[in-house]
């Protein structure tokens, strides 16, 4: 009858106290998860509607707090640097955040209004990919 | 019929970290659609479950101020053996003790996203205990 411990979570020699980074890393690929799970039409509850609400509402805040390290976009689109790809990078993280709250409130994304929110979890999901440091694609499959 | 398990299913989380404590909340409320528990201290918890309040699964940090999440391992282990504890720690130092002391997932910081899906899973969706009210 006794049961038995298991262990998740960090490898004893990576084992860390977690950062504000950490957090918003895990709570970007909690919106997108939460996101998909919309776009595949799970249901959306109440506590739930709060859930990804409140999600949407940190994401968004730490997302603008990012962009404003940032430099600014070049006016020349030819030339086009590595900060400015991460500066549109956290242009789209608070797009995916406007538009999760936007379906938590109860607003249908349907037509273009979808498309969009598809493409942006997805150009989001690249740049993930392309960033190992960021990057833990396993979970960006759950939903 | 998942939907009726995770209706009953009530989750609380010890942990004096803000942002830490906010995003398992987070998770937990998105994942089971029910308000979640929050207490920053040990005594706090104590204090609720003394006063006849049922408990599924506790999120218990290791290393709280005041009264430890070690003591409170103990105590809860002994006084409501059924609920499920989770122990989080960023010292692999705890592991040991932690399993020692009934801790039914010793966590690792930092985690990942998955890992709390995974607790949810085994022990929220496939467990029936947590049908009780």
């Amino acid at each position: 009858m006794g049961r038995c411990g298991i262990r998740c979570g960090a490898p004893a020699q990576e084992m860390r106290s977690m950062t504000d980074e950490d957090i918003f890393i895990l709570r970007l690929k909690l919106l997108i998860v939460m996101a998909k799970a919309y776009l595949n039409g799970y249901p959306l509850g109440e506590r739930r509607k709060a859930a990804v609400s409140e999600n949407a509402r940190m994401v968004f805040y730490q997302a603008l707090h990012h962009a404003n390290r940032c430099d600014a976009i070049p006016t020349d689109t030819a030339e086009r640097t590595d900060d400015a790809y991460t500066h549109l990078f956290y242009q789209r993280i608070q797009l995916l955040a406007v538009m999760a709250r936007s379906f938590a409130a109860g607003n249908r994304l349907e037509g273009y209004r979808r498309r969009a929110l598809e493409d942006n979890i997805g150009h989001i999901c690249d740049r993930l990919a392309e960033s190992p440091e960021l990057a833990d694609m396993p979970i960006l499959k759950v939903a | 019929m998942r939907i009726a398990i995770i209706d009953n299913v009530q989750i609380a989380v010890v942990d004096h970290e803000r942002l830490t404590r906010e995003f398992i909340v987070n998770v937990m409320m998105y994942s089971v659609n029910r308000d979640i528990l929050v207490f920053e201290s040990a005594a706090a918890m104590d204090v609720y479950l003394k006063s006849g309040h049922r408990v599924h699964l506790i999120f218990v940090q290791l290393h709280l101020p005041g009264k430890s999440g070690f003591e409170l391992l103990r105590h809860l282990k002994r006084t409501h053996p059924d609920i499920y504890l989770i122990a989080l720690s960023a010292n692999p130092a705890d592991e040991i003790a932690a399993i020692d002391l009934g801790a039914d997932v010793f966590l690792g910081l930092p985690f990942v996203l998955q890992d709390l899906f995974d607790i949810v899973q085994r022990f929220v969706v496939e467990n029936p205990k947590a049908q009780v009210a």
